[in-house]
């Protein structure tokens, strides 16, 4: 087991280094010059030659790669060129809340795709079952960007219910909650089909195993054998699902910390981005690499925990 | 305590972690501020507050409601940008072309325990922007002279008349606290005053949310209007504008398209305002491209372009025509230019150089309007015989095409759209096209010996009619090379909400002490 979490843990690492070599090639393809872009016309040489002194972008790539990673491996990702302030700072400001409006949209995911997966299965077959299949592919089609828009439209700008930015006064939990209504249920929706066709699917499987058929025999009520027996084995399968959902979520949090003008990482690497502020591009980068590596073998882990058989089996 | 984690535990308690999402739901929080609070929409997150290596935007906002100045820009009677003394001095003026002397008020006193502003403080402040990013705001400030604790004079190695509105009112002028910033790490700050006394006084910030100003007790000038201004960072402009339409925020900015549709049909409880910009964009031409050589060619372009369609077709009707560089509410503003569209005129033009068949490649930003503005311009072109290939390209590649340091992208540069964004005053924008700017920023790549001389004399000329035929000629210089299709000056729209009237300074950024309840 601690083997194999090592290997596991080996890899992520070796995902996290391939990623931001492959982001710096990226950031050194694009053409463009990223000390004009920053400073505009009016910049004098002296000023552009300072500030391509303070991203490094006066050493061979190679160097600045090295000396990227290098720092990065002890926590520091940098700084950041206009504010001067730290780089790991910056990000640890706003993966909060990108990891709250991800947790929190899966919760809603999970929230109602686990009942409608497994009403779906002890239903098979019924109308209902069929109309969860049809909900199911809804969700899943339909981009998170496109929820998120007409979330917005619809509750904040015509009915006015709630709000259209931001994620809520500090220190008031009640309206950060309330500016995180709108944001999760972008970002989970899409993931309550997924997890609806894995939970119905599991459960058929597992409702047909022998351990089933013996608390039937036994005369236990259905409403246990489902909610005790079954649904503890096939909720499994959904653990590995949501650690894989981590690269999705992220991606459609993006569009929703953007749309709905809300702090966290994805916004950071976008506006970032857009004015070619190059160190905190690949701090930000980086952490969601990270999160995303580490996803994989966390789920793996809980899964063995979870599961006696998987454990034994490693 | 023991704290042991069972995985039943586990699996019972997942199911519940969305549930919390819809605890604690109060009804009064999807109401925006009201009352004595003002929240304005800003475009990017603070940066660096440090006048010497500011970025722009919210910084600027900040800079003139929590810090110290002698001067501020107004509008004066012609509506172009002038200056004013402040309300920190007794007094500040022009006493000869090189000496401006200043004398401040008594008793104002900085934040942090900064003891009192006093004329060391403006001399560390405008001495010090020498050796910054923003020096180019200062060319010919030698130094400062201190009389006395309130009183000095600030020496001009040169006459410079926009040392006023460049310098000493503009966010460059901000005065700092010379004991507290000089303790400072390297005595730059970034995202902190090191002290402050204004209108205003900056309270708290949450980077990537919020900047908040809160009105100044101690502030003996005039007292601003709101009590709280909110600077609420939404970076993209449509979600702004929802934002607006959602009464979250009471000022914002919008884009043209938003601009026009409001015109026809404004939101409830919406007013917008059209302020003229900082930027002034035109269709440019390489004088030192063999196709482009013959001024006749570049005069037929001149005329074969319906800048009128432009404006209708690609900025949405709303934004000026343009007969110059220097923008509205500057001075040597030109009203009219020598110019105007004549395919005819064009066809002689073309015929009397013996070009026929002409084939040019129009770069362009990859942005929708210019786009839009270069179909139109190819089939005015294509009207007189003038086949074009359009090539849109990012702001990568775009800003290095003209540039001799860049690579030899300029020898190949035919036609392009540009625009730059400038000072109120008239050198600022006319300042790139300057001998000395060819290669550099003066893609066009002309000179001219009159020009040059004018520039000079643009400089130090005081007598404000004298200087305004200055640049009037200098415009009428550049346009006669024919390297110019002056487009628009793109003004700056903003909504708000009709129970306030928001304040602008000449770069269009909100002035949280001029804001004013309707």
């Amino acid at each position: 087991m601690l083997l194999y979490l090592i290997q596991r843990i080996g890899l992520s690492i070796l995902i996290c280094v391939t990623a931001m070599t492959l982001l710096f090639a990226a950031i050194h393809v694009i053409p463009g010059d990223p000390a004009t872009i920053m400073l505009g016309t009016r910049a004098t040489p002296e000023v552009r030659a300072r500030l391509e002194k303070e991203m490094g972008l006066d050493q061979p790539v190679p160097v600045q790669l090295v000396k990227f990673l290098g720092r990065a491996a002890t926590g520091n990702l940098g700084i950041d060129v206009w504010s001067k302030r730290s780089v790991s700072t910056i990000v640890m400001e706003n993966l909060p809340y990108t990891l709250i409006l991800i947790l929190t949209g899966l919760g809603w995911s999970a929230l109602v795709g686990i009942p409608l997966g497994c009403y779906s299965a002890i239903r098979r077959n019924s109308f209902i079952d069929k109309f969860t299949g049809v909900i199911s592919v809804g969700t899943i089609s339909i981009p998170s960007f496109v929820v998120a828009i007409y979330a917005l439209l619809f509750f904040s700008i015509q009915l006015g219910l709630f709000p259209v930015i931001g994620a809520g006064e500090n220190g008031d939990r009640a309206d950060q909650i309330w500016h995180l209504v709108l944001p999760s249920l972008a970002v989970g929706l899409g993931w309550v089909g997924y997890l609806a066709r894995i939970v119905r699917a599991s459960m058929l499987e597992v409702m047909g195993e022998n351990h089933v058929r013996t608390a039937r025999a036994f005369g236990l009520p259905e409403s246990k054998i489902v909610l005790h027996y079954a649904l503890r084995i096939a909720i499994l399968p959904t653990v590995t699902l949501l650690a894989l959902a981590i690269g999705g979520l992220l991606s459609s949090a993006v569009f929703a910390e953007n749309i709905f003008a809300r702090p966290g990482i994805g916004k950071l690497i976008v506006d970032s981005a857009n004015v070619r502020n190059y160190p905190v591009v690949q701090g930000a980068v980086m952490a969601t690499v990270a999160l995303f590596a580490f996803a994989m073998p966390i789920a793996d882990f809980l899964v063995a925990w979870l599961d006696p058989r998987v454990r034994s089996a490693l | 305590m023991e704290f042991k984690v069972s995985r039943r535990a586990v699996l019972q308690s997942a199911a519940a972690v969305a549930a919390v999402t819809t605890l604690g739901i109060k009804p009064e929080h999807v109401l925006g501020a009201e009352g004595d609070v003002l929240k304005v929409r800003m475009v990017g997150d603070m940066q660096v507050l440090d006048p010497g290596y500011m970025i722009g935007g919210v910084e600027t906002s900040a800079l003139y409601a929590c810090m110290p100045r002698l001067a501020v820009p107004i509008h004066d009677a012609n509506g172009d940008w002038a200056w004013a003394p402040s309300d920190f001095v007794e007094k500040v003026a022009q006493d000869d072309d090189t000496h401006i002397s200043f004398t401040l008020k008594k008793g104002m006193m900085w934040s942090n325990n900064g003891g009192e502003i006093t004329a060391d403080d403006v001399k560390f402040s405008f001495e010090r922007m020498l050796a910054s990013d923003w020096s180019s705001r200062w060319p010919t400030l030698d130094h400062v002279d201190v009389k006395d604790s309130h009183s000095g004079v600030i020496v001009l190695k040169t006459p410079f008349v926009a040392t006023w509105l460049l310098g000493i009112a503009s966010e460059s002028g901000a005065i700092l606290p010379k004991k507290l910033t000089e303790k400072l790490p390297d005595g730059k700050f970034t995202t902190e005053f090191p002290a402050q006394h204004g209108p205003y006084m900056m309270t708290d910030w949450t980077p990537k949310q919020k900047l908040v100003l809160k009105a100044n007790p101690d502030f003996k000038g005039t007292k601003p209007v709101f009590a709280e201004v909110q600077f609420i960072d939404v970076e993209d402009t449509k979600a702004a504008e929802l934002a607006f339409e959602g009464h979250e925020v009471d000022v914002t900015s919008v884009t043209t398209e938003t601009a026009a549709r409001y015109k026809k049909s404004m939101p409830e409880h919406a007013k917008l305002i059209e302020t003229p910009g900082p930027f002034y964009s035109w269709i440019g031409m390489n004088t030192d491209h063999p196709l482009l050589k013959d001024i006749r060619v570049r005069k037929a372009i001149q005329r074969a372009i319906d800048v009128d369609s432009i404006l209708q077709g690609a900025y949405a009707g709303v934004s000026p025509k343009a007969y110059g560089a220097i923008p509205i509410g500057i001075l040597g503003h030109r009203d009219a230019s020598k110019y105007s569209y004549n395919p005819e005129e064009a066809k002689a033009l073309l015929k009397e150089a013996g070009v026929s068949g002409l084939k040019l490649e129009f770069v362009t930003l990859n942005q929708s309007e210019r786009i839009a503005a270069c179909q139109i311009i190819q089939s005015n072109l294509a009207d007189v015989g003038i086949e074009i290939t359009i090539k849109p390209v990012d702001s990568g590649p775009f800003w290095n095409l003209g540039l001799e340091s860049k690579g030899d992208d300029w020898k190949n540069l035919q036609l392009w759209i540009m625009q730059y964004r400038c000072s109120p005053d008239p050198s600022d924008p006319i300042q790139w096209f300057v001998k000395d700017q060819v290669g550099v920023w003066n893609w066009e790549r002309w000179s001219d010996p009159e020009f040059e001389d004018l520039w000079k004399k643009g400089l130090q000329e005081t007598d404000s009619e004298k200087r305004k035929q200055i640049y009037l000629r200098m415009q009428e210089i550049m346009e006669d090379t024919g390297a110019y299709v002056w487009l628009t000056f793109d003004p700056l729209f903003y909504a708000h909400s009709d129970k306030n009237v928001p304040g602008f300074d000449p770069g269009g950024e909100v002035r949280p002490e001029l804001c004013k309840k309707a």
